[in-house]
């Protein structure tokens, strides 16, 4: 049987549990703890989906696994890949993946997963609380989510060295797929929805996972079951997180006071130009990092500069001859470099206090 | 044009546990104004960055920051000093009141680990070196260092 594979983990601290002994005092002590706080912990229904995702930390990174069922452990099985959020300006990009063993996917059909984008947000929600309560579809199919941050995304994208909102995204995927391995899922073939250009993808997870039938492409999500399946707990998942959204900032915003999130919902823009603060600009559930948001912060907000110094540095291409004459001023006024040792330590002198 | 800093020196030499938050963070602003710090910043700091636990992390309008936190040097106070006639600037005596001292500050480094070249450390070697500079020399002590030498 399979025991609460444990569930709860946040993916920047990935603490990775390294022998039996100690993992099995874990599950054990995690098994108490699911009794007494039920309602955050797991996710059994819908109902407890946005508890569990307000009990989280907003500005970081939240992964949920379900419980892996114990066909999937033994039968291959066919895995998903999928993501919401991946265009709006604010709110989490959520990445989803969901699992069956390859003879099941008449459950899928029969569950209704289809082109999640076809779906009603209603049907989504009815589809993704039949996965985790009818007792056929939890016999077969589990799922997990990463809920990337838009503080990690922001933060992600204004490195010093990029990583653009791909590599984040490739990075979600494939730590997903490895959490499942871990947790011990018989996977065989692997769908991934994508956006970009497929070969590129595909050949990166081929490299990192040579043992899988992987296949990459658009609107998997429509021609794929499991993808479906995927997609829907990736869009339930960020419908829910914008719900229960609590700003650490102290605002209190009324429900879809933000909109869709999409640069060009008037909802969405009207709560970007309302919402700036003159120094820190926008609350983090915002992504800095995208153009509607630079520009809006442009116009309102104050200027802000950062340093980045080797990007100024000066080549050095040896001292010019030219430079002895250089010092005087027509007057015959002699002017002095600063001193190496000031210079580099960015000392000037002060005569106005 | 004369300065005068207004202000009980027994203030200043008060414990300073309850001093300011300083934060020194890698960016030019432009502007003046009241700052939702807490709320917008200090909501955000975490202490568990990968590399070492002294590291702090947080962001800055979507900048990702790394800092640590810097003691006052030993022997220095510092203070934040306020002028409350600032249009009178540069005509008449300056008058200065203090509003605030710190003995330590957040020093943030934009997605760079605090280390010995970031600007402020650097900056804080003068102290050293002005101290080398400056300390008093007598006749003795001349004395026995040549007669070492010869």
């Amino acid at each position: 049987m399979p025991t609460a594979e444990d569930i709860k983990l946040k993916s920047e601290t990935s603490i990775k549990v390294e022998t039996s002994a100690i993992k099995d005092e874990d599950e054990s002590m995690a098994d108490t703890k699911d009794e007494a706080t039920d309602d955050t912990n797991r996710i059994s229904s819908l109902k407890s989906l946005g508890p569990f995702i307000a009990a989280q930390e907003n500005s970081k990174n939240t992964i949920y696994l379900s419980d892996v069922p114990a066909v999937c452990l033994e039968k291959p099985c066919m895995l998903g890949v999928d993501e919401a959020g991946r265009g709006p300006v604010l709110g989490p990009m959520v990445y989803g993946i969901s699992y069956c063993p390859l003879e099941s996917k008449q459950a899928l059909v029969d569950l209704g997963c289809a082109d999640s984008k076809q779906l009603t947000e209603e049907k989504r929600d009815i589809i993704f609380n039949d996965i985790n309560t009818l007792d056929y579809a939890k016999e077969c199919i589990g799922w997990a989510v990463e809920i990337i941050s838009p503080n990690v995304i922001s933060t992600s994208m204004n490195r010093r060295t990029k990583c653009s909102l791909n590599e984040v995204s490739m990075n979600s995927a494939m730590g997903l797929i490895e959490r499942a391995i871990e947790a011990g899922v018989n996977i065989a073939e692997v769908y991934v929805d994508t956006v970009g250009p497929p070969e590129k993808y595909q050949e990166r997870l081929k490299r990192k996972f040579p043992k899988f039938k992987i296949t990459v492409a658009k609107k998997a999500d429509s021609t794929y079951p499991i993808v479906s399946a995927a997609s829907i707990c990736a869009k339930v998942t960020r419908d829910h997180a914008l719900k229960v959204w609590k700003f650490p900032e102290g605002l209190n915003i009324k429900d879809n006071g933000f909109g869709s999130g999409y640069p060009g919902d008037p909802v969405t823009k009207r709560f970007l130009t309302e919402h700036i603060d003159l120094v820190f600009g926008f609350p983090r559930l915002v992504r800095f990092s995208w153009a509607t948001a630079e520009n809006a912060l442009a116009d309102k907000a104050f200027n802000m500069e950062f340093d980045e110094s080797e990007s100024e540095k000066p080549k050095y291409a040896g001292t010019k001859l030219t430079k002895f004459f250089k010092g005087t001023t027509k007057t015959g006024e002699i002017k002095r470099e600063e001193c190496r040792f000031f210079k580099e330590r960015h000392l000037g002198n002060v005569t106005e206090f | 044009m004369s300065i005068t800093l207004d202000f009980n020196i027994k203030k200043l030499n008060r414990n300073t546990s309850k001093g300011l938050h300083l934060h020194y963070l890698p960016a030019k602003i432009d502007g003046d104004a009241h700052a939702n710090v807490d709320t917008y910043f200090n909501n955000y700091t975490r202490s568990e960055h990968p590399f070492e636990g002294r590291v702090s992390t947080n962001a800055l309008r979507g900048y990702p920051l790394l800092g640590e936190q810097i003691g006052v040097p030993d022997g220095f106070k510092a203070a934040v000093l306020q002028e409350t006639r600032q249009s009178m600037r540069g005509l008449t005596a300056r008058q200065l009141r203090l509003t605030g001292t710190f003995d330590k500050l957040m020093f943030w480094n934009y997605d760079r680990l605090p280390s010995n070249s970031d600007c402020y450390r650097q900056a804080m070697k003068m102290i050293k070196v002005s101290d080398a500079l400056t300390v008093p020399v007598d006749d003795d002590e001349i004395k026995r260092q040549t007669e070492d030498h010869v």
